[in-house]
């Protein structure tokens, strides 16, 4: 089963992120923080992120930027879910981010296209 | 006399105003999918009521600072643990919901403050608003009250994230200065901006202490001479 880990520091939007997923039938892994998600990367059980810009003191760029500085984990799958409309896919393209999710107008099946669209 | 608020950007307000209506949109999507458990849905459901609750509050509040008029918020005495616990009242399912251990006031402390019970409750609101969203789960949340010299200070001690002392340094600066107050990066600051001019309005002051381990936002309140009466 495909496993996707959820960065997000909202339960709510956790929540329903993660419904979406195991729907789908991926299996979920859930993480708050970019150091979080560095544990849950180093622990070997993610194969795709999913990703929120705007976390608890940090945003979702230090996430990026920390995989970024290694070879493997570079080629991990992103797909970047954000209130946050300053970002652009062409900013975010540079660290492995393959889609762009708007949370003020997706629809749960778009989370799920995005996610397999970035693992083909 | 009337007192005029510096008021926050339209763009600080938008960007308050969209993520709970992203929240709202999503949360219904989900309520009216029927291909999600009947669990799922009606869990949606209680979350679509205590986003939207939480927005009006906004809402209201940013009408309430913009319309900041004395003789529209008495000022008289008033308990602040009694008002802690109505607070607590609305906040538990919130709190619940981000895993969170609220303490409170015991209901036997002596203190009388002369204040307006709703911009209170507002206050201490905004301060747990931002101690739950931006701290781990099942770290606790204490709410304190006590004296300090001729004015009595209710606080909201939090565990979550050390504050850099670049950024603490800049927060005081722009509790000084009014400007919003950022104290997260999701965070515009609107609602400690809020609590700062209700606190205004009742001739009281916000503050807040850096700790090793997170952060203490308060407020502090002319005490009531009607202390000699309890």
């Amino acid at each position: 089963m495909t496993r996707v880990l959820i960065v997000e520091d909202d339960p709510m939007w956790a929540g329903l992120l993660g419904q979406y997923c195991q729907k789908a039938g991926f299996s979920v892994v859930e993480a708050r923080s970019p150091q979080q998600a560095m544990d849950r990367i180093d622990e070997g059980v993610v194969d795709v992120i999913l990703l929120d810009m705007l976390l608890v003191a940090e945003t979702g760029m230090a996430l990026l930027n920390e995989m970024r500085g290694y070879t493997d984990l570079a080629r991990l799958p992103v797909v970047v879910c954000t209130n946050n409309p300053v970002i652009t896919q062409e900013v975010l393209k540079p660290f492995g981010v393959r889609a762009l999710l708007d949370k003020s107008t997706m629809e749960p099946a778009d989370v799920v296209v995005a996610l397999r669209g970035a693992l083909a | 006399m009337e007192h005029l608020a510096v008021l926050p950007s339209l763009s600080v307000a938008a960007h308050e105003l969209k993520a709970p209506l992203a929240l709202i949109r999503q949360l219904s999507l989900m309520a009216n999918d029927h291909d999600f458990s009947e669990e799922n849905r009606r869990s949606s459901l209680e979350q679509l009521t205590l986003v939207a609750e939480r927005s009006l509050r906004l809402v209201t509040d940013l009408t309430q600072v913009s319309h900041s008029q004395a003789l529209l918020f008495p000022l008289e005495p008033v308990n602040p643990a009694a008002t802690c616990r109505e607070v607590a009242g609305g906040l538990t399912p919130i709190a619940r919901l981000y895993g969170h251990r609220v303490s409170w006031p015991s209901s036997r402390t002596k203190v009388l403050v002369v204040a307006n019970q709703r911009l209170l409750e507002r206050i201490i609101s905004n301060f747990l608003d931002n101690a739950l969203k931006y701290t781990e789960p099942q770290t606790p949340i204490r709410v304190a009250i006590s004296r300090v010299g001729q004015k009595a200070r209710v606080s909201v001690r939090d565990y979550g994230p050390r504050l850099g002392l670049r950024e603490y340094r800049q927060l005081l600066d722009e509790l000084e200065t009014m400007k919003t107050v950022h104290t997260r990066p999701d965070s515009s600051g609107l609602g400690i901006f809020i609590a700062s001019e209700f606190a205004k309005m009742m001739h009281g002051d916000i503050g807040l202490i850096r700790h090793r381990d997170g952060v203490t936002f308060f407020v502090e309140l002319p005490l009531s001479g009607q202390m000699s009466l309890l």
